[in-house]
């Protein structure tokens, strides 16, 4: 059972960091710096349903430092460890509230990222034209939230079905 | 989705459109001033009707900002993600561009 987890938690890490490089490479920009799909999310929610919230947040934190020494460097490791921390502390929440359906458990994690990054942003600049993107970038979190959302719900009843659940 | 989502999401675009409003009404209408900050330092303010080319050192990286025809861009940078480069240009006080991997800031006041 165990080693069952071990190895589908590895196997999510591996798609989750191919996802992340693989957008990375579609030349999709709209002149606004962070504004991104997080397709990588898709997994993340996957294990949060799946599998389990420790598990999660463990996936969550290893993933920000591989794709960061990999892709990255020092500084989209802070920008990408803040944001990810936050995201997932408040799908967790959200996950725990009950009320909220998997569509909105994942618009709460991707406004919650974008806001992190924010912050980090502003505390490296120091000036207060940082907070002029804040509209956009939580528009574009509900955007990419919401569909990020939706597709995992499409998807979580294909892996149920090849019983990735509660293992 | 359930009415929880939908109340999260209202919310998120309630504040959105308040903060974008906000940020509307108190910005001066005429941008006349260029101002270059990069690593927290202010390096310079420009005038905007004034056609100037400014190559902003940063270590032993660059960025190339461009002031034409009002108009205000960075038109080259050795940056990995070169958001900065695909920022459209800006004309209107309050706009800014932004070059994170090299801590710089356009803006027009």
């Amino acid at each position: 059972m165990k080693f069952k987890k071990i190895t589908i938690l590895g196997l999510f890490l591996c798609v989750a960091l191919l996802i992340g490089y693989l957008e990375n490479l579609i030349p999709f920009s709209v002149g606004i710096p962070g504004i991104k799909l997080g397709l990588a999310n898709c997994v993340l929610l996957l294990i949060l349903e799946c599998i389990g919230i420790r598990e999660a947040f463990l996936f969550a934190v290893i993933r920000v430092f591989l794709s960061g020494f990999l892709f990255g460097n020092f500084s989209s490791i802070i920008y990408s460890m803040a944001g990810s921390l936050f995201a997932i502390i408040m799908m967790m929440l959200c996950r725990k509230a009950k009320c909220f359906s998997l569509v909105g458990i994942s618009i709460a994690g991707a406004v919650a990222h974008n806001i992190a990054q924010l912050v980090v942003a502003f505390f490296v600049f120091r000036s207060k034209v940082i907070w002029y993107y804040s509209p956009y970038l939580l528009l574009a979190g509900c955007a990419a939230g919401f569909f990020v959302g939706y597709l995992t719900k499409l998807l979580l009843p294909i892996l149920r079905k090849i019983g990735i659940n509660r293992v | 989705m359930k009415k929880a989502d939908l109340f999260m999401l209202l919310g998120v675009v309630l504040l959105s459109c308040l903060s974008l409003c906000c940020f509307w009404f108190t910005r001066a209408r005429y941008g006349q001033k260029v101002v270059i900050t990069s690593q927290q330092n202010e390096i310079g303010v420009y005038e905007l009707q004034s056609d100037r080319t400014i190559i902003i050192p940063c270590g032993e990286a660059y960025n190339v900002v461009e002031i034409k025809d009002n108009h205000v861009r960075v038109v080259e940078s050795d940056c990995k993600n070169q958001i900065c480069v695909q920022t459209h240009a800006i004309s209107n006080s309050g706009e800014s561009i932004v070059c994170l991997p090299h801590k710089l800031i356009v803006t027009i006041e």
